[in-house]
């Protein structure tokens, strides 16, 4: 084979090769995004790993709503 | 922005068909009769001829606008300001805490007698919010502030970032770029001239120690500021760079600011100060060093997103193709910025193929070899040219005996078929790339 034989040659295959690579790397950056978990502030009203506290409206504060807890069962400890 | 799982299975669905309409004309140009064969033959011939003659236009114009830019600076100098104006620097944050300090140490750094920097965290989890609440205050003429707001994209924490601004000169950046010490200076000059609403800056690939950050430096500069630069000379730049741009605050406050629905604010931005009647140059001596993806993934990623996002940029302005006058500029900026983006990378996608296959099956590889070779030898000058202009290191100009049939025609298929996506309207999501601060390790 001549030299320009070779060159053909060459650019053929390396243009096939860079076309076949670059659908390749198309395909998998689009499985590596179907692999993501999706992003949770995607969604607000569907939290994936946490249960959203709502604070009570009425009555003042939570911690008012926790002294009340405490004292409670202070007092169910000081019956036993 | 929400990304629906399935809009993945519909992308691959896109390629396979794709892939599918390619293979299937091919077989039936094999299978055909002699007549029809001609007839394609002929059509394709037609096609690319006008391609060929499309690429050599756009490479001769653009240089020759690009120098007569250069001259012209050169030759005639810069505006001078006689006050230079105070102005507010931009730096939206999310999960930035690898690369923030470097930027910040280069804003620290910039000669310039009055500027602000506001940090904007968009509601990172990691540590940025606490890296940049250790610089607040006074540093050299600088002072620094930040905001912290939820997260909601790039272009709402630069829309916070505008509102909190005090300055009358806004400079927009990235967390992941730092500045030259001039930049500010060099860009600022421009506004001597009251109609102009905006400077696009010079961004440079920092990273440069592997042979894809290389060929992204040479793109940069080639591809990405050469057009620039020849823009510029019309005042009509179509994309200032998110990592270095310079507005007038009259200009952003005029248009309402970055809009949210597309995923190129910077390309959607500067389409809209340009057709609030403003002016865009090009400043080559802005300059912000930026970290380049250093694998095909990361780099087809972002290739992805900026090709959908001039998609949507453009879909909002429809109506611009239709009018070259009375705004001739913003009308051939537009046009070219589709043309690139919509007809640009199919055409040189098929054109190879077409190539290859012809090369293969007729044996009419000479043909290709020459046509190979006249193209190198054109992207060789063009690369000897655009290097010199901007003083870069020579040793990016070998580079384009591959650039073009390597590496653009592996960005070209992405492009190709984000452009498809884009037009059957699949959904898709911002795609944060990995950052590894490796000038600093």
């Amino acid at each position: 084979m001549d030299v320009v034989g070779i060159l053909i040659t060459v650019v053929v295959v390396t243009i096939l090769v860079t076309i076949i690579l670059a659908i390749v790397t198309y395909i998998a950056y689009k499985l590596r995004l179907a692999r993501e978990p999706a992003r949770a502030e995607d969604d607000p009203d569907t939290l994936r790993y946490f249960v959203r506290y709502d604070a009570p409206s009425a009555g003042g504060s939570t911690l008012r709503q926790l002294d009340g807890d405490i004292a409670a069962m202070e007092g169910n400890a000081s019956q036993a | 922005m929400s990304r629906p799982r399935e809009s993945i299975w519909q992308s691959l669905a896109v390629v396979f068909v794709t892939l599918g309409l390619i293979v299937a004309f091919i077989v039936w140009a094999i299978l055909a009769g002699p007549a029809t064969q001609i007839v394609i033959v002929r059509f394709v011939v037609i096609t690319l001829v006008i391609f060929l003659t499309i690429l050599f236009l756009r490479y001769f114009a653009l240089l020759w606008f690009a120098y007569l830019g250069h001259a012209e600076r050169n030759m005639l100098g810069m505006r001078e300001l006689r006050e230079l104006p105070p102005v507010s620097i931009l730096v939206p944050a999310y999960n930035e805490g690898l690369v923030l300090e470097r930027a910040l140490t280069s804003l620290m750094q910039v000669e310039y007698p009055e500027y602000e920097v506001l940090v904007v965290d968009d509601g990172s989890s990691d540590d940025t919010l606490e890296i940049a609440a250790r610089w607040e205050g006074q540093r050299g003429s600088g002072t620094f502030r930040v905001i912290t707001k939820p997260n909601g994209g790039k272009a709402s924490a630069l829309n916070a970032g505008i509102a909190h601004s005090r300055h009358p000169l806004i400079m927009c950046m990235d967390a992941d770029s730092y500045l030259e010490p001039r930049t500010l200076l060099h860009a600022a000059r421009h506004f001597s001239d009251p109609a102009v609403g905006g400077v696009a800056g010079n961004v440079k690939v920092e990273n440069r120690d592997r042979l894809i950050t290389r060929l992204q430096a040479l793109e940069y500069i080639e591809g990405l500021n050469m057009p620039r630069r020849a823009q510029g000379f019309v005042a009509a730049v179509n994309i200032v760079p998110g990592p270095v741009g310079l507005f007038r605050r009259e200009a952003l406050e005029e248009i309402g600011g970055y809009d949210m629905d597309t995923f190129a604010e910077d390309a959607d931005l500067t389409l809209k100060i340009m057709a609030a009647g403003w002016r865009v140059e090009y400043e080559d001596q802005a300059i912000a060093w930026s970290e380049a993806p250093v694998t095909w993934r990361d780099l087809t990623q972002q290739r992805y997103r900026w090709t959908r996002g001039i998609l949507q940029a453009l879909r909002k302005r429809k109506g611009i193709f239709l009018r070259p006058f009375p705004d001739f500029p913003l009308w051939i900026s537009t046009v070219q910025l589709g043309f690139e983006a919509l007809v640009w990378p199919a055409m040189n996608v098929l054109a190879h193929l077409f190539f290859a296959i012809v090369a293969i099956l007729f044996g009419a590889g000479e043909f290709i070899l020459y046509w190979i070779i006249l193209l190198t030898l054109l992207d060789l000058v063009a690369a000897l040219v655009t290097v010199s202009m901007e003083e870069e290191s020579l040793g990016l100009v070998p580079l384009a005996l591959i650039y073009r049939f390597v590496f653009i025609l592996f960005l070209d298929v992405v492009k190709m078929f984000a452009t498809m996506e884009e037009l059957f309207g699949l959904s898709m999501g911002w795609g944060k790339l990995q950052r590894l601060n490796e000038a600093a390790t």
